[in-house]
């Protein structure tokens, strides 16, 4: 059996059930986001080197919001839904809710640096208004979500880090244990 | 509704009676008058900024990301009127848990029996039950009133589950660090939290290094931001409901990846613990585990029970109260009912149960209807109430950021302490001071009140 | 012994074992049942306690204590989880039979101590206010104590009829004076704020009629300036003398204050009173828990 203060207190903290479930969720929430700021920085890239216009970019959009299951009967809002807008699939969403998960993972570090990433999208007023616009935003956030790996891999995993896939394997094995 | 002249009747904590600056304010003032309104504005945008960055919240809707409305502008205590805070908080405690261990292991003459056995927290199933240490409270939390020239009253106990320590800690914290021009010219009187939990658990557990707990009622819980706080300052780990269960060795056991391992000692945030972990009751009164605080305290956080403390103390440390609490009617006695009923427009009235600010009205705050409303209520349940002088208590500066401009807001205090196994009280400087919205003395955070870093200096 | 005033003087002491049994059941399970029992007899010159207790199964932790009124309160807490919570009281009571040869008094100008004032304002089921004109009709003029409070009672005991299923623990005297219909305990209720509005302090009793086996009972008590508390019941036309028929649990203000049963639960289900019923036995010499098992299951072999 395995010493029960080394679990509880080993330099890369406790992994209990709650915490795991936490951490796998915020996982999930920040690749979403990530994935999602990556479509919308390419087609922006992409806009930018054409010099086509926000009307081009909304509609080139479209296809990246029905794939999310975001209704899109107004071409022209597609952007805003992808970054704000929907309730549960846009960036914001996904970046406030793995921050959710992230106060129960820590460190605080951890909090502030995807609450820096939540700040990008707070404000309602500087959702983008051309394509370069839309390219500088989501540099942005993809800098702030670098800023959120980093600190997960500096003070979260140390060396001994568990992969993501590897805590799901574990917590799949004992649930089916269970 | 507060009328306006209030403001010229009551104390603000900046100023003398005589309207001049009290002279432990007056290096803030200076401070204040030394970085200017702009630069305030600035300073409190980027204190606001990073308490929203650390998630340094308390939720009153768990689909809502809520900060702490904090003022920034931080209360001062003289060491002095500290001193006389902190031996009256330590002798109140004492007397509690005193009082809590002859309630449920000795025969208490204190409380009449009829109100002490129909207070709802009041557990039967702990009779004989000693907790570890024989101490109940371990986190202790109390809210007091200033009334000027360094009088404090004592408004309520908090001995379930007392929050507000981390806030208390964080305000200081963001404070400090966002504004340090206003420590100039003060000698803050420190402290550590760390320190005094950390020996307060090992002192209740017979091993040295316990395996130590903080149970969560979850991240949507109104004070998680505290939970996660106090268990990374702590280092120990933040558990659900859901981790934690009772062994084949009847011992509790936290569900680990790595291993599930047993726990010694659970510093639990949570009310009804046989919900979140069932048979964490048994566990308990099997001495297999360290509660804190432990069960049973409930039953001197009832408002009516609160009456008899001064007693306890006379009963158990031969004292008179340091600090005086509220004066408060038993409406058991046809006197009190008559009493209060004829001055119901200057009383408070609290339900017995009630906390956070729940079933408190503040009689003159009210307007007639429901004045009368309550007063028949009264007539039909007094057993359900307590009635309450209503105290001009004091007020302090507030900085609105957007404005620019000073208000004054009514403030309480609430001092946090902590007494470990070895009957030793630790009294925290400075405590939680918490604010009144504009044209209200109800100061609870659950209300949606803010708050303000407090600190004692020498 | 009679006094100079005239009084009570007790006439015989019959010895009564009594029987109380309730199950309640629940949806789902129960992890936590907090109890609060006033079903043992109460202490005065009518009856005097012998030995009593109640049981629940499964078992809780207990205290016994008197509340501000005066009534033995047994406090359960259960911390087994469970579905169903059986709740048993039993015990032995003498019954001291009383015959009351009461002074009558004036009614108008009745002083009243302090004490009495509670049991002459609203309470939370038995409001005086609303039922004056009701009052004033039914007491037909009586200008005297006794007189009145017999009209009082009789005007109930004929008018308001005795109807289940109409009614609940909720349901106020104001309530009763619309509907004439309910249970002894809103008949009880009625002429508490009736007599309260005639200026009578009156209180709510609950108890067991000893020679009728069934559910919980309920009557009132009115305050006589020289002997105190003397007994009345609305549903059965009873004023003062009610032989050795009923057991006297409790007293309150009305029946929120008294309930046999009150407390609360922590499950996800919902859970109601499933059975209940309570018997008196002259001809016993103990009675025991068993009894009030075989109560319950006897219930459940009729059905």
């Amino acid at each position: 059996m395995v010493e029960p203060r080394s679990i509880a207190y080993r330099p890369d903290r406790w992994l209990t059930d709650s915490r795991v479930y936490n951490l796998i969720w915020m996982g999930r929430w920040l690749e979403r986001a990530d994935n999602t700021t990556r479509v919308i920085n390419n087609f922006a890239r992409v806009a930018v080197e054409n010099g086509s216009d926000m009307v081009a970019l909304q509609q080139s959009l479209n296809s990246a919001a029905a794939i999310r299951g975001i209704p899109t009967e107004d071409p022209r809002r597609a952007l805003e839904l992808l970054l704000r807008r929907h309730e549960v699939s846009s960036i914001y969403h996904s970046l406030t809710t793995a921050r959710g998960n992230a106060t129960h993972v820590g460190t605080v570090e951890l909090i502030r640096a995807l609450s820096e990433a939540v700040l990008t999208l707070e404000d309602d007023s500087a959702m983008p208004q051309s394509p370069l616009d839309a390219l500088l935003l989501t540099n942005q956030i993809l800098e702030r979500l670098s800023a959120v790996y980093k600190v997960i891999d500096d003070n979260w995993f140390h060396q001994e880090a568990l992969s993501e896939e590897e805590v799901y394997r574990r917590f799949v094995q004992q649930q089916q244990q269970q | 509704m507060l009328t306006g002249d209030i403001s010229k009747t009551t104390l603000n904590e900046h100023l003398n009676s005589d309207g001049s600056t009290r002279p432990v304010y007056q290096p803030l003032m200076d401070s204040l008058n030394g970085l200017g309104v702009p630069e305030l504005q600035q300073r409190w945008r980027d204190a606001n900024d990073t308490a929203a960055l650390d998630a340094f919240t308390f939720m009153l809707d768990p689909r809502e990301f809520r900060t702490v409305p904090t003022d920034w502008l931080p209360r001062l205590i003289p060491a002095d009127e500290w001193d006389t805070i902190s031996r009256g908080v330590a002798q109140r405690l004492k007397a509690i848990n005193h009082f809590l261990l002859d309630l449920y292991c000795g025969d208490q003459q204190v409380v009449p029996p009829d109100v002490m056995y129909s207070c709802q927290y009041y557990n039967p199933e702990l009779q004989d039950y000693r907790p570890a240490s024989d101490v109940f409270v371990h986190v202790y939390g109390i809210d007091l009133v200033h009334m000027g020239d360094g009088r404090y009253v004592i408004l309520e106990d908090n001995l379930r589950i007392p929050s507000g320590i981390a806030y208390q800690l964080k305000t200081t914290q963001i404070g400090l660090n966002v504004l340090p021009e206003l420590a100039g010219g003060y000698d803050i009187v420190p402290y550590d939290i760390r320190s005094a939990y950390l020996d307060m658990f090992a002192s209740l557990c017979e091993t040295d290094s316990p395996v130590c707990v903080l149970l969560t009622d979850s991240k949507f819980g109104s004070a998680f931001f505290e939970h996660r706080y106090l268990s990374e300052l702590l280092d120990i780990p933040l558990v659900e409901g859901s981790d934690l269960y009772v062994g084949h060795n009847g011992r509790v056991w936290a569900r680990c990846l790595d291993g599930d391992f047993e726990v010694d000692l659970v510093y639990r945030r949570v009310e009804d613990l046989e919900l979140f972990v069932p048979g964490l009751t048994e566990a308990y009164l099997d001495h297999k585990v360290v509660l804190v605080n432990a069960m049973g305290t409930g039953a001197c956080d009832d408002k009516l029970v609160f009456l008899w403390v001064p007693d306890m103390i006379k009963a158990y440390q031969g004292e008179e109260a340091i600090l005086e609490q509220a004066r408060s009617y038993d409406l058991r006695s046809p006197e009190n009912r008559q009493y209060v009923l004829q001055n119901l427009d200057s009383l408070v009235l609290k339900t017995r149960q009630g906390y956070g600010g729940l079933g408190v009205f503040i009689m003159p705050d009210l307007d007639k209807g429901y004045r009368s409303r309550l007063a028949q209520q009264l007539i039909e349940q007094p057993q359900v109430f307590i009635a309450q002088e209503t105290l001009d208590f004091s007020r302090h500066l507030v900085f609105d950021e957007t404005s620019g401009e000073f208000e004054e807001r009514h403030v309480d205090l609430r001092v946090f302490a902590v007494q470990n196994g070895r009957g030793e009280v630790t009294v925290f400087p400075g405590g939680l001071t918490r604010v009144s919205e504009a044209n209200s003395r109800v100061t609870n955070n659950s209300s949606g009140g803010s708050c303000k870093p407090s600190w004692v200096v020498r | 012994m009679q006094t100079e005033l005239g009084g009570p003087i007790t006439v015989e002491t019959i010895p009564v074992h009594y029987v109380y049994v309730a199950r309640y059941t629940y949806t789902d399970t129960v992890v936590q049942n907090d109890n609060f029992l006033r079903l043992s007899p109460f202490a005065d010159d009518c009856q005097t306690p012998g030995p009593c207790s109640v049981a629940t199964f499964p078992q809780g932790r207990q205290i016994q204590y008197p509340d501000r009124l005066g009534n033995a309160v047994h406090r359960v807490r259960v911390t087994t989880p469970h579905h169903e919570l059986i709740i048993a009281a039993t015990g032995q009571v003498s019954l001291n039979r009383r015959i009351v040869d009461a002074p009558d008094v004036i009614l108008a100008g009745a002083e009243h101590g302090l004490e009495a004032q509670e049991f002459l304002t609203a309470s939370r089921l038995a409001d005086p206010t609303g039922v004056e004109d009701a009052a004033r009709e039914a007491c037909a003029g009586a200008d005297t104590l006794l007189y009145c409070v017999n009209n009082v009672v009789h005007w109930i005991y004929a008018n308001v009829r005795y109807e289940r299923g109409l009614t609940s623990v909720n349901t106020t005297a104001a309530d009763v004076l619309v509907s004439m219909r309910g249970v002894c305990q809103d008949q009880a209720h009625l002429c508490l704020a009736m007599l309260r509005a005639l200026g009578i302090p009156a209180r709510y009793v609950s108890g067991l009629l000893t020679r009728q086996p069934g559910e919980t009972h309920a009557w009132v008590e009115f305050l006589h300036p020289n002997l105190g508390w003397l007994p009345a019941d609305p549903t059965r036309g009873v004023v003062i003398d009610l032989g050795a028929d009923y057991l006297k649990f409790g007293v309150g203000r009305d029946y929120s204050e008294v309930p046999p049963v009150s407390g609360s639960f922590i499950s996800r289900g919902d859970g109601h009173l499933d059975f209940t019923t309570a018997q008196c036995f002259f001809d016993r010499d103990s009675v025991s828990v068993d009894d009030a098992l075989n109560l319950l299951h006897s219930s459940d072999g009729v059905m």
